[in-house]
C-alpha cells in the first residue's frame, strides 16, 4: 500500500495525471514543500512587516526628495500619501513591504502569487523572455528561472507611478528588480533577497532581505483598501503625486443628513473639496 | 499502463525531473481564463423571475431603488472602488482566471486586483470576521466543483440594482464545463434574512484564451473620469 501511495505521490509530483480516486491520497502542500525544494505552493505568512528601505544608495536628488517627505511628516505632521496608501501599489510593494498572507499556485509554465496586502496577483512566466513592447504597468512583467533550487524572478516594465517604501522612496520606468527565493529544506521558510536597480534614483543596485513562513492558515483575510476613503485622512495629507488625490471622499453628515461617500470626476474634485467643511478638507 | 508506471516508480533509479505540480483531471477542465457570456445590471433567478425577497429584504431593495438614479448611490460601494464581494464578483463584465494547485483553486479576477482562494482540504470553513469574498471551501462532486462560502459581509449587494445580501448568506456555487466547452456556474443563494427560500441563478462563461486578466487599477480609472465598473462586456 505504501508503495502505491508513494508511486501516486511521485506521479502527481511529476505532473502525470493519475486516476481521480487515487488522488485522494494526494500529499498535502506542506508535505510537497518538504519533499521538493522547487515546490513553493500553498499559503505563507510574511515573517514581519517592514515598511522602510534603509541604506539605499540614493542619488542626491533622491535624498533631497526623501528629506522633503520626512520634513512633511515630522515637522508638519502630515500623512504621506503614496501609491500604497492610495490603493495602487506597485509590485515592489510585495517585495519590500508585504503584510499578512500570500498564496502560491505553481505550474511548470508559470507561478502565480496572490498577496493579501498589498492586494495584488503577480504572474511569473517561467523560462520566458520579456516582451519587446511592454506596456508599462504597476506590476511590470516577471520572468522566472531556477538557479539550483533558488527561484530567480526578473521584473521590468514598471510605470514609475509608485514608491518602494512608506517614506516615498521613488521608482521610475527604468526600475529593474531581481528576486531570489530559496526555501528551507523542511519547506517551512522562504528566504527572499530582492535586488533593486534604478539608475534614475540610485547610484548602484541594492538588496533587501525578507522572509515568508509556511502557515497552516487556510483562508486569507481581505484588504479592501478603498472601502472607506475617510475625509479626515486627507486633512493633513502630503500627496507624493497629484494622481493620488482621492476621487471619492467620505462626507460626514451634519445633523440629520446622512454621512456619504461622494465621487466626482477630476475637474469636479476641487469643487467638492472646497464644499467640504474647513476642518474636513 | 498505470501498474507499469507504479512498477517503474518502485525502482530506486526513478527520478522525477519535473517541477512538482499536482494535476487533477477535474481542475484542468475548469482552469483557464473565462468571461461572462452576458452582463446585466439586474440579477434574476434561473427561471428569469425576481428573487423571492422577504419583507425585510424588499424594504431594503425599495430603499436602494429610490436611490438608484443618484450618481453617488451609497448602497453600491463599487462606485468608490471598494470590493464588489461575492457573488457579484462572478457577475461583473470582466474576465477572470481559474488556477488550481495543491489545496487551492484560485479565482483571479480582472476587476481591481481581487482574488479568492478556495480551500480544498475538505475541512469546513473557518470564518473569523465577515468579509466581502467570504471564506470559500470546495470539493469535487464528479466533474463539478462545489464551492460553499460563508462569512460574507452584508455591506455588498448582489447586483447594480442593489439586490441585498445579509451576513447570514450561505452561497453555493456548482462549477463545471458544459459539453460545448463553456463554463456554467449555478449559484444557490440561501439567505433566510432577505429571501423567503433558497433560490438559484445561473451564469455561463466562454473560454477567453485571447483575453488576459490584466492589472486593473480602479482608482486610476476614477481619476480619468471613467466608471468604476464598465457596463458592457469587452
Amino acid at each position: 500500500m505504501h508503495t502505491i501511495r508513494n508511486a501516486v505521490m511521485t506521479l502527481a509530483l511529476c505532473g502525470i495525471a493519475v486516476p481521480v480516486p487515487l488522488m485522494a491520497q494526494e500529499p498535502t502542500a506542506a508535505q510537497k514543500r518538504a519533499a521538493d525544494p522547487r515546490y513553493f505552493g500553498g499559503m505563507w505568512q510574511v515573517e514581519r512587516f517592514i515598511f522602510l528601505i534603509s541604506d539605499a544608495p540614493m542619488l542626491p536628488h533622491t535624498a533631497a526628495q526623501r528629506d522633503e517627505f520626512i520634513e512633511a511628516m515630522n515637522a508638519k505632521g502630515q500623512i504621506l500619501y503614496t501609491a500604497w496608501t492610495s490603493c495602487r501599489p506597485g509590485a515592489p510593494s510585495s517585495m519590500v513591504m508585504p503584510m499578512n498572507s500570500l498564496v502560491v499556485l505553481q505550474k511548470d509554465a508559470d507561478i502565480t502569487v496572490s498577496f493579501e496586502e498589498p492586494r495584488m496577483t503577480r504572474r511569473i512566466h517561467m523560462n520566458a523572455q520579456h516582451p519587446a513592447n511592454l506596456e508599462p504597468s504597476y506590476l511590470g512583467h516577471s520572468t522566472g528561472y531556477w538557479e539550483g533550487d533558488t527561484l530567480v524572478i526578473d521584473t521590468v516594465g514598471f510605470n514609475g507611478q509608485f514608491q518602494l517604501d512608506s517614506f516615498g522612496m521613488p521608482s521610475g520606468p527604468k526600475l529593474h528588480t531581481i528576486e531570489r527565493l530559496t526555501k528551507s529544506p523542511d519547506g517551512k521558510r522562504m528566504d527572499i533577497k530582492t535586488t533593486i536597480e534604478d539608475p534614475d534614483y540610485f547610484s548602484a543596485p541594492f538588496t533587501i532581505e525578507r522572509a515568508w513562513i509556511a502557515t497552516e492558515q487556510r483562508h486569507q483575510a481581505e484588504y479592501d483598501c478603498m472601502e472607506n476613503p475617510r475625509a479626515e485622512e486627507f486633512t493633513h495629507t502630503y500627496f507624493v503625486k497629484d494622481l493620488y488625490r482621492p476621487a471619492c471622499v467620505s462626507y460626514q453628515g451634519v445633523g440629520e443628513a446622512p454621512s456619504r461617500i461622494i465621487c466626482r470626476k477630476p475637474e469636479e474634485q476641487a469643487d467638492l473639496l472646497r464644499a467640504m467643511p474647513q476642518n474636513q478638507r | 499502463m498505470f501498474s507499469a508506471a507504479v512498477a517503474l516508480l518502485g525502482s530506486p533509479e526513478f527520478v522525477c525531473a519535473q517541477t512538482a505540480t499536482v494535476a487533477s483531471a477535474h481542475s484542468v477542465a475548469i482552469e483557464g481564463t473565462w468571461i461572462p457570456e452576458a452582463y446585466s445590471e439586474r440579477l434574476l433567478t434561473a427561471d428569469g423571475t425576481p428573487p423571492p425577497l422577504t419583507d425585510e429584504g424588499a424594504a431594503i431593495y425599495a430603499k436602494h431603488a429610490a436611490a438608484r438614479g443618484e450618481r453617488d448611490r451609497q448602497y453600491d460601494r463599487t462606485l468608490w472602488c471598494a470590493g464588489a464581494g461575492m457573488p457579484r464578483m462572478m457577475f461583473l463584465p470582466y474576465p477572470f482566471e481559474i488556477r488550481a494547485d495543491g489545496e487551492y483553486v484560485g479565482f483571479i479576477y480582472g476587476w481591481y486586483r481581487w482574488h479568492r482562494m478556495v480551500d480544498m482540504t475538505g475541512r469546513p470553513a473557518d470564518p473569523i470576521l465577515p468579509q466581502t469574498m467570504g471564506y470559500p471551501v470546495g470539493e469535487w462532486d464528479g466533474d463539478t466543483l462545489v464551492v460553499k462560502t460563508v462569512g460574507l459581509s452584508d455591506e455588498t449587494v448582489m447586483d447594480a440594482m442593489g439586490l441585498p445580501q445579509s451576513d447570514e448568506l450561505t452561497l453555493t456555487e456548482r462549477i463545471k464545463t458544459l459539453s460545448d466547452g463553456r463554463l456554467e456556474v449555478r449559484f444557490t443563494i440561501d439567505d433566510p434574512r432577505y429571501y423567503s427560500r433558497p433560490w438559484e441563478a445561473v451564469k455561463t462563461y466562454r473560454r477567453a484564451s485571447d483575453v488576459t486578466v490584466g492589472d486593473d487599477v480602479c482608482p486610476d480609472r476614477l481619476v480619468l473620469g471613467e466608471d468604476s465598473i464598465r457596463n458592457t462586456l469587452p
